[in-house]
């Protein structure tokens, strides 16, 4: 089929937060220690469930990084209906399924045609409550692992972020490499991801949130996706990660990209807080003084997306935070982040007059925009369940937004957007930038 | 609540659509969803993007641009009143079709499509809006020799075609764009922004949209391009090691062969699951992606690989394709085709990629053909395939590729 595609470089932009959106019709229950969420759509052609365990980065111990992606790509790697892989299976049956190891979480998204997303469903429940762990198994999983790891060295984005998340969770491995180290995941034998499944890979705390055109097996078997796993929660073990020796706030990597990388790092409100919507507006606000500052004329996404300018509210995280990252393909990027942040400043303890009215209509445009696709949905409303159980996302979220003030703003802009962590990423054989 | 309200009015707006649906002659696609949050709006136009005698490439970027960017009546630009909705304006330029087309909060929707139409049908260009449209264009004109793929397909389309708009790249270089005056691009924006060329594509909430209805009949006809007589090779310089092939195919109308097209890119060629893509001799610096472009006539399969070691899977592509000229057995058949489906529909998720989708089909002459569409002709072609007739038609189709290599290093390009 199809349009002459335009490969523009967006995957990096997507790499840690996202956003979703529709006005769902929403349903939720926790059904034998599991939350479910279903937001049926009949208009979707499509269905997609996304399943979140607690069985993500904070559950390792600090010799273990790598080992929750090891477990969570051995699962897609585990035979399964006469196919060799789960993966395989499911693709042979009309859907994909793909994983992300979170700070805090695993999540699996299983996308599918509606006819035959009971079967696509059944394979899952089978690999994720019998997954193979055998050598060969884990042999495919590291090599797909180290080729995802591989391809994110080459994103300077996510290089920056996994260095930022390094210090911004000290008393965990939440902010280790998600998907570890080559040299790591190569010391992991059966025993090690047999034991870690064991040990989380539970019901309790587990999100099943579906979204789109839901057929009643299918969404039968929603509610029971994990009746197979133990029930029981875990806790994420107690581990103190020495912190580098320096009062600096800037960490420096070279990597073979075009142009030099500044990403910045900020703690930021929990989804739950009283700040979570003027924290939306500011952080849309930042976006959009970025792209200003960073002086490209970005009459549309075609010009906008060629360029890496952006901020992103990780508000399914705690602590949540907030990414500002620039890239310096318009010049030097701690310029145009420099003078957002000048910007931000100012508003933050100037006396402001007028409405804010627009900022907020931004705000809302943007993330209903940025939350379009199943996959985003699903999320949201899983995240939403967990934090607020309510997975009504789009009614919070514009709400919180509608009722943020000038002083609201305010107040969130002098707490939180200080003095952040600041990430540089640089071309290999350049002399470093400075910092602002 | 605004979501609530919105959802409201938009069950109310359904029923409404129900009654006065455009019937396909008119030149406008809808594809409702009353739950959606989020409006696509369109604007599609048959125009050659080199100019009406090919001479001026790149005026259907920086008319679209300035438009975009020009103040209407001394209000915002069309640019900024997407902007300032949170939303997210899109212009693309192919060889014989342009479109607008924004995704804004369905409660925008109507403000955004009144200025989107006033601006465009009225075709209005100002001096600062000929500015700011050129440096947009210039932009994106200096960043595309970094897009191998985009410069193989354009390349591609160069030898593929002797004559009409596909011989030409839609965008030229980044100097391009200061060489046009208002008064050459107001002509065209004139003639081809008018009204009743238009192609209205709608998507997602579309609550209170009252879309201007014409006759497709009297948009200007679909644009097609002559194929060369022969198959060339050919070297191109650029930033970025590549190789592209590419066969002229079925017309939009055989819509069995050119679903039949559509299956072969996606089970061979596709970036993540082609059977191409995965095998082992493909290096990681290398991308390799394959699409049948579905044109009016004639359509045209083309693959492009990108990296250093490129040259070295070109053979795997052939090889390939040789392959598909003998029927696939039952299984593998069976299985890749339930894949390609899935891999259909999950390109048409959003209001945003159904716009773009629906809009596509309509200005090259069978909106009703478009993927997802109620008539369901596109998943009935390919439903009807089988084995037998895709190897057919790769036997009918797919002989004798043109070929053109991407090598860093200066001087002209060659053909051979």
């Amino acid at each position: 089929m199809k349009a002459m595609r335009v490969g523009f470089v967006v995957a990096l932009c997507a790499a840690t937060a996202a956003p979703a959106g529709a006005l769902g019709n929403f349903n939720s229950a926790i059904v034998s220690g599991v939350t479910i969420v279903r937001q049926y759509d009949s208009a979707a052609d499509l269905i997609g469930t996304q399943i979140r365990l607690q069985a993500g980065l904070d559950r390792q111990l600090p010799e273990q990084n790598g080992l929750a992606a090891l477990v969570a790509e051995s699962i897609l790697q585990t035979p399964v209906a006469g196919a060799p892989t789960l993966r395989n299976a499911i693709e042979a049956n009309g859907g994909s399924i793909q994983y992300d190891v979170d700070p805090r979480a695993v999540r699996f998204y299983v996308e599918g045609l509606p006819d035959s997303y009971a079967a696509i469903l059944g394979m899952v429940r089978t690999a994720m409550s019998r997954p193979d762990f055998s050598a060969a198994t884990l042999t495919r999983a590291r090599a797909a692992l180290d080729q995802r790891i591989a391809q994110n060295q080459e994103f300077a984005l996510a290089v920056g972020l996994d260095m930022l998340n390094r210090t911004f969770y000290p008393d965990s491995d939440a902010g280790l490499p998600p998907l570890g180290l080559p040299q790591t995941l190569a010391t992991f034998e059966t025993a090690d991801a047999q034991k870690f499944y064991a040990s989380y890979y539970l019901r309790g705390g587990a999100i099943v949130s579906t979204a789109g055109n839901l057929q009643p097996a299918a969404s039968d078997l929603v509610a029971h996706l994990l009746d197979l796993l133990p029930p029981g929660s875990s806790v994420a073990p107690k581990v103190n990660l020495p912190q580098l020796p320096s009062s600096s706030r800037q960490l420096i990597a070279r990597r073979d990209i075009p142009v030099p990388w500044l990403i910045a790092q900020y703690r930021a409100p929990n989804l739950n807080s009283a700040d979570f919507g003027a924290m939306l507006v500011l952080t849309a606000f930042l976006q959009r003084t970025l792209a200003d500052v960073a002086g490209v004329p970005a009459l549309s996404a075609t010009s906008l997306a060629r360029r890496g300018v952006g901020a992103i509210y990780n508000f399914d995280t705690q602590p949540a935070n907030v990414v500002v990252y620039v890239d310096g393909a318009g010049g030097d990027p701690t310029r145009a982040f420099a003078t957002a942040l000048t910007v931000v400043n100012v508003l933050g303890h100037a006396h402001l007059q007028g409405s804010i009215a627009d900022m907020k209509t931004f705000a809302i445009g943007q993330f209903l925009n940025q939350s379009a696709t199943l996959r985003d949905r699903a999320w949201l409303a899983g995240v939403f369940a967990g934090e607020c159980s309510d997975p009504d996302y789009i009614s919070r979220t514009i709400a919180a937004i509608e009722k943020t003030s000038a002083k609201d703003l305010q107040r969130v802009a002098t707490r939180y957007l200080g003095v952040p962590n600041v990430a540089l990423v640089l071309p290999r054989g350049t002399p470093e930038n400075p910092s602002p | 609540m605004i979501a609530r309200a919105v959802l409201r009015a938009a069950t109310v707006f359904a029923i409404v659509l129900a009654v006065r649906a455009p019937a396909r002659a008119e030149a406008v696609t809808v594809h409702a969803d009353p739950t959606a949050a989020t409006t696509a709006i369109e604007l599609w136009y048959r125009a050659p993007a080199a100019g009406y005698d090919f001479r001026t490439p790149g005026i259907a970027r920086l008319a679209l641009a300035s438009v975009a960017a020009s103040k209407v009546a001394g209000g915002a630009s069309v640019s900024e009143i997407v902007n300032q909705v949170g939303g997210v304006l899109s212009l693309a330029v192919y060889p014989d079709i342009v479109m607008v087309g924004a995704s804004v909060p369905s409660s925008q929707a109507q403000q955004v499509f009144r200025a989107m139409t006033n601006a465009y049908f009225g075709a209005t260009i100002t001096s600062s809006g000929l500015k700011l449209g050129a440096e947009d264009s210039a932009l994106v004109a200096a960043q595309l020799p970094y897009d191998s793929e985009r410069t193989l397909q354009d390349a591609l389309f160069a030898q593929l075609f002797a004559e009409g708009p596909a011989h030409y790249a839609p965008i030229p270089d980044a100097t391009a764009f200061a060489k046009f005056t208002q008064s050459d691009v107001q002509n065209f924006a004139a003639r081809a922004f008018r009204r009743d060329n238009a192609i209205v594509s709608l998507a997602g909430n579309v609550t209170g949209l009252a879309a201007p209805l014409h006759s497709e009949a009297a948009t200007t006809a679909p644009l097609d391009s002559t194929p060369a007589s022969q198959a060339t090779q050919t070297t191109v310089t650029s930033h970025e090691a590549g190789v592209g092939v590419a066969w002229a195919g079925p017309p939009i109308s055989d819509t069995r062969a050119a679903t039949a097209l559509d299956f072969v890119a996606d089970y061979l060629f596709d970036a993540d699951h082609g059977t191409v893509a995965k095998s082992s001799n493909v290096q990681r610096d290398v991308l390799l992606s394959g699409q049948f472009i579905t044109l009016h006539d004639p359509g045209a399969l083309i693959v492009t690989i990108s990296g250093d070691t490129a040259n070295s899977i070109l053979p795997n592509v052939l090889d390939a394709v040789d392959k598909m000229q003998q029927p696939l057995d039952p299984a593998t058949f069976a299985a890749a085709r339930k894949a390609f489906f899935y891999h259909i529909l999950s390109q048409i998720q959003t209001p945003i990629e159904r716009a773009d989708n629906n809009g596509w089909y309509a200005a090259e002459g069978n909106a009703q053909y478009a993927p997802g569409d109620p008539s369901g002709i596109y998943l009935a072609a390919a439903n009807s395939l089988d084995p037998k007739f895709v190897a057919e038609t790769v036997r009918r189709y797919l002989r004798n590729p043109v070929v053109v290599h991407l090598v860093r290093a200066s001087g002209e390009s060659t053909a051979t």
